[in-house]
């Protein structure tokens, strides 16, 4: 037993290479950290009483039908952060992407037949809040203002 | 060794963020009400049956819920009638297997103008 431990360590002992992997590891951990801290997230969780206050991306929020067959979370939101999947389907035209930013990772329904935005590009999107089916926050999105 | 400790810390503290962020607004208990979900599986069959393009030359109808978690549907491609039982908790799409957790019935069996 105590001649396999003595192995196992020599086998392990090489700070050149664990050298290497942690300045990788390290490397990968800032990428993470930026990546999942750029963009934002605004919620309305409900209609504003009057336009005056109201920021200029909410005039967007009642440009659609709220789709029925989900809870909505909230009136409207404005999600801006980095694509990072996307799917399509079922029906044509319709698509998914799921964005990170300001830590959260927000899936948005996009406008049927819009533009897909690639991986790791940039999407700014407004519309209701509500579950997605697989429990993730979701924007039904009404309009695309980047992407 | 204290290479291959900053290693793991720092791999580890990245899987951490990334489930942090997965989990974070995710509602693990939430299901949709399960017509809900047969409706959209039922959806998805019939884009896989009669292709992306087919408008509204197709439809389909969830007819009935005979057991827990098992869905009877009927998919109309122009002339052409699939009825298929979902199985919504099994049900998957995925580009390398393509739809798994439907099994193809006879439309005899089903209520309506093909059954009785």
């Amino acid at each position: 037993m105590r001649k396999r431990w003595v192995a196992v360590r020599a086998a392990l002992d090489r700070p050149r290479v664990w050298r290497v992997t942690a300045v990788l590891a390290a490397l990968l951990l800032c990428t993470l950290l930026v990546g999942a801290a750029q963009g934002s997230i605004d919620v309305l969780a409900t209609r504003p009483a009057g336009p005056d206050h109201a920021a200029p991306w909410v005039r967007w929020c009642s440009a659609g039908q709220v789709r029925e067959d989900r809870t909505q979370l909230a009136y409207c939101a404005r999600v801006d952060g980095l694509v990072v999947n996307s799917t399509h389907g079922p029906a044509p035209g319709e698509s998914h992407v799921a964005v990170v930013g300001d830590f959260h990772l927000t899936i948005v329904r996009l406008p049927d037949g819009a533009h897909t935005p690639p991986l790791g590009g940039r999407l700014i999107a407004v519309g209701p809040l509500v579950r997605a089916r697989d429990g993730q926050r979701e924007v039904q999105a009404f309009r695309v203002l980047h992407g | 060794m204290r290479w291959l400790a900053a290693t793991l810390v720092l791999l580890a503290a990245s899987a951490a963020l990334l489930l942090g962020i997965f989990l974070r607004d995710r509602d693990t208990a939430w299901q949709l009400p399960p017509r809900a979900t047969a409706e959209f599986d039922a959806k998805w069959v019939m884009t896989y049956v009669a292709g992306p393009t087919c408008g509204k030359r197709c439809s389909y109808t969830v007819l009935a819920n005979p057991r827990a978690d098992h869905w009877l549907a009927r998919i109309v491609d122009r002339s052409r009638t699939t009825c298929v039982d979902i199985d919504v908790g099994r049900f998957d799409v995925s580009s390398a297997h393509g739809i798994s957790g439907i099994q193809v019935i006879d439309c005899r069996s089903l209520p309506g103008p093909d059954g009785a």
